[in-house]
């Protein structure tokens, strides 16, 4: 009797998630593509977090990566082309109790929602975003992307891309008030799962970059990193991402960088030679809009038209 | 303490003993500045509930505001209610006057569609929910943190039968309320199991947010009322807190007895040792068995320490054997030779069984109390017991004592030999040095140490094992390195891209955090294995050796399975 009863309590409220439990739609992107080890990190995350699914939320563009919340047994929100900032911090604005990732690309973040990108990363909402560059539009099959680097051919630019590549850690790093720039790759989980769960515990707007290869288009651009770690560059410090040891040592070269400098982090941005991998930047006592737009929260609706009275009744002649 | 006066000791003074110390103790009055039995029982009962209760009502205060929002959500459901004109210039606040409520409500009548409100039924559950818990609200500021009963006769158990079955109807109407929130009530399953719901299924945080059902009675007076009401009421499991207080010298005992029922909580304990008491109160205040607690009140020390009034703790939740669960009290207890009748001779009502012998009286057929107590087996010794005691000039006198005191002595002296023999029974022995190993050891160091010192060889090997083993590291240092025989996958690199798994599904399955690993390396060929390690963008199989009956494992395989094995 007692078992019985015990048992449809827990079937009404899950008591353990399980990584099932945040299992949603079957991935349908390539096999052998960088999302999936995403996915599966940010699955990990929240059952390690013990995320309610309720009360989590994924918001994307559009684009291969965009996907995400399909996939995730959450909620989410499967946005307009370049539109998850937008979207997120909309939410964000009067829904303070939510777990909020977006889930977006180059082409989605840094061309047609680059606009947004930069305000979003100014507001320093509560967000944790996720760009998963592979350096093409991959959904629309091979067309530069802002991140595609110069003379990488494509349907686009069958002569290859005559612009040199936009760096998403470069411009986040210039914007005022960006609060967490990360970067990391794909094809090494460890790395990518302790990077996600230092942008998710930190409060504001943290922003990684996934280097995310696509084995379809771009298979050559991060296939040589993959192979040979000595293109990394590991940044370590006590502040940044932590490594267990045995996973440090498969990569050759590692500087270490103080998070909190952000001159030192803006130079390593500009690094062509490698590709450093880490934590960038780190302010944790940056402003945060959301504090702001979620001020009147829990105000009832007599309290609010006795508000909008009062400042009516303040211009009555 | 006060000290003691001549007329309360008369012409008594313990000594010869060593217990000079213990005089100091006397007269046994009890101590006016120290908490009462009560407080002190209360105290341990909001330390150990308080929170608990808080936490439950706040949580029935939730279910009761989420079963108002639902009904009042129905009720806007209804066209009648929500699309009056006075409902509508209600929620317009202050907005109304700019609209004309009535041709709204008309409008909104023929808008609004009825379809969507809840069944009947479910609507006279959430109403009776609400009422209960609503109901639950008020009382709980009314209640008192413990209901005190006077007399534990039928009447208390009833009492909290009563209590019991109030409040599991809170619990229900609280489950009832989680279920409709998230409208997962189905009669068909719930229904059935609610109405077989008691209290034995409650939680142990919803019984501790009760109030405490306390008896307070004294000891003799319960023993002498009914004994059949207090075993039922061990034996009933109810959460009854039982508080027995007894007077100076009680020499009952009421407490073993409670133990003998097994499934109940026991304290004995005394007022004169407030940190057993108050520890032993906080662990009965956190059961939720019936519990009873044996009290001596208003005795100085003396009362335990002659091992009178033994103290101990039986509480069945700390383990399942006797050991864990039986605690006897034994520090700090002065010598041996202190017996109930050095108790008895500090209460002026048992001064009548002490006679002061003239010292012409004294003879070979008198013994000294311990001596005649050790000798008494079976039969008492040929002798007549007496305790040594000091007049007031400091002379040495002996006191003769009756026989009712001898035997409470006895009997006193026997119980607490066997409650310590219990609270010893099934206790590890302490470990064994094995003395020997260690000398043939050190024995072995010094020779060789001796040894080393004749023949020159320099400073000292510490152990005989280095010396053996001082040849061996350059050999292993050639060894090249060693290839793994099994194949493996490092799952921790695992990027859960699906290649592997698509090659071969047996061979290679996800753990639980969604990384490949090999579950079945029998379940496919070293060419399939090669392949899945070519094929893996974290480069984290490692296909190993072929086994000698695999087919596939051809030098052209071999050769591609190298770069891997590395």
């Amino acid at each position: 009797m007692v078992e019985e009863l015990k048992e449809w309590e827990i079937e009404a409220e899950p008591q353990v998630c399980t990584l099932q439990d945040y299992q949603g739609a079957q991935a349908r992107w390539c096999p052998g593509c960088g999302d999936h080890s995403v996915l599966n990190s940010v699955q990990r995350l929240a059952r390690d977090k013990q995320l309610p699914p309720e009360k989590t939320m994924i918001v994307s563009g559009i684009g291969c990566s965009s996907r995400f919340p399909h996939y995730m047994a959450t909620y989410g929100f499967h946005g307009l082309h370049g539109r998850a900032f937008p979207v997120a911090c909309g939410i964000r604005s009067r829904r303070p109790d939510l777990h909020m990732f977006v889930v977006t690309g180059d082409g989605d973040c840094c061309a047609i929602g680059a606009g947004h990108w930069i305000h979003a990363i100014r507001y320093n909402m509560d967000l944790t975003v996720l760009l998963l560059d592979n350096n093409i539009y991959g959904l629309t099959k091979k067309q530069t992307s802002p991140t595609s680097r110069i003379a990488e051919r494509s349907n686009t630019h069958p002569h290859g891309s005559p612009l040199p590549p936009l760096s998403p850690l470069t411009v986040t790093l210039g914007i005022a008030n960006a609060s967490f720039v990360a970067q990391t790759v794909d094809w090494n989980p460890p790395h990518l799962y302790s990077t996600i769960r230092a942008a998710f515990e930190h409060k504001g707007t943290s922003f990684v970059r996934v280097l995310q290869r696509c084995p379809h288009f771009t298979s050559h651009v991060f296939a040589p990193l993959k192979d040979d770690f000595g293109q990394m560059l590991l940044l370590t410090h006590e502040a940044g991402i932590q490594l267990e040891p045995s996973v440090a040592k498969l990569f050759p070269n590692f500087a270490e960088h103080d998070p909190s400098h952000l001159e030192e982090a803006q130079a390593l941005a500009r690094r062509e030679d490698v590709y450093p991998i880490g934590l960038f930047y780190r302010d944790e006592h940056a402003a945060r809009y959301d504090h702001i737009t979620q001020h009147s929260m829990g105000m009832s609706q007599a309290g609010k038209l006795q508000a909008v009275q009062q400042a009516i009744e303040r211009f009555a002649v | 303490m006060k000290p003691a006066t001549n007329a309360q000791i008369r012409t008594f003074h313990l000594t010869g003993l060593g217990l000079d110390h213990l005089a100091a103790n006397l007269p046994l009055a009890p101590m006016p500045e120290s908490p009462s039995l009560r407080e002190l029982f209360a105290k341990a009962l909001h330390d150990q509930r308080g929170q608990a209760r808080e936490r439950f009502f706040a949580n029935v205060r939730y279910c009761r505001d989420r079963m108002r929002e639902l009904l009042s959500l129905d009720d806007q459901r209804d066209p009648e209610v929500s699309a009056s004109p006075s409902a509508i210039k209600a929620s317009m606040g202050a907005a109304s006057s700019f609209f004309d409520s009535g041709s709204l409500a008309v409008a909104l009548r023929t808008a609004l569609s009825p379809v969507s409100r809840m069944n009947p039924a479910r609507r006279r559950r959430c109403e009776a929910t609400l009422e209960t818990l609503s109901n639950a609200v008020d009382e709980a500021e009314k209640q008192p943190e413990y209901w005190e009963f006077p007399a534990a006769d039928a009447g208390a158990i009833a009492f909290c039968e009563r209590q019991l079955d109030q409040h599991v109807e809170i619990l229900r109407a609280v489950r009832v309320a989680r279920l409709e929130m998230q409208s997962a009530y189905d009669e068909s399953i719930h229904d059935d199991l609610l109405a077989r719901f008691g209290w034995e299924s409650a939680d142990r945080e919803e019984l501790a947010a009760m109030p405490a059902v306390l008896v307070m009675d004294s000891a003799e007076n319960f023993a002498d009322k009914s004994l059949t009401t207090f075993a039922r009421l061990l034996r009933s499991g109810l959460p009854m807190q039982i508080l027995l207080t007894c007077a100076p010298f009680y020499t009952g005992d009421l407490g073993f007895l409670a133990v003998s029922h097994r499934e109940a909580f026991v304290l004995q304990s005394s007022t004169a040792c407030p940190e057993h008491l108050s520890a032993g109160l906080l662990d009965m205040t956190h059961t939720l068995r019936p519990a009873v607690a044996v009290v001596s009140t208003g005795d100085t020390a003396l009362f335990h320490q002659s091992r009178t009034f033994p103290m101990y703790v039986y509480n069945p939740e700390a383990g399942e054997g006797w050991i864990d669960r039986f605690d006897l009290y034994r520090e700090p207890l002065p010598r041996t030779e202190v017996t109930a009748v050095h108790v008895a001779a500090a209460y002026p009502d048992w001064q009548r069984h002490f006679r002061v012998l003239p010292t012409d009286c004294w003879s070979e057929e008198q013994m000294e109390l311990s001596a005649y107590l050790a000798q008494y087996r079976t039969a008492p010794p040929l002798a007549v017991p007496f305790v040594s005691l000091l007049d007031h000039e400091g002379r040495e006198q002996r006191a003769v004592i009756t026989r009712e005191l001898v035997q409470i002595a006895r009997d006193r002296q026997r119980a607490w030999k066997l409650l310590s023999e219990l609270a010893e029974a099934g206790k590890p022995a302490p470990p064994l040095i094995d003395t020997g190993k260690i000398r043939q050891e050190g024995e072995k160091e010094a020779f060789l140490r001796v040894v080393s010192m004749l023949t020159g060889g320099g400073v000292p090997a510490p152990t005989p094992a280095a010396v053996v083993s001082s040849a061996a590291p350059a050999e292993t240092n050639a060894s090249t390195v060693e290839i793994a025989a099994d194949p493996y996958v490092d799952s921790s690199l695992c990027t859960s891209c699906n290649d592997c798994t698509k090659i071969n599904s047996r061979m290679f399955q996800y753990n639980a955090d969604k990384q490949a690993y090999i579950a079945d390396a029998n379940a496919g060929t070293f060419a399939e294995l090669v392949k899945a390690a070519e094929g893996c963008p974290a480069r984290c199989i490692h296909p190993g050796i072929p086994r000698p009956d695999d087919r596939t494992a051809t030098p052209q395989w071999l050769g591609r399975a190298a770069k891997f094995n590395a």
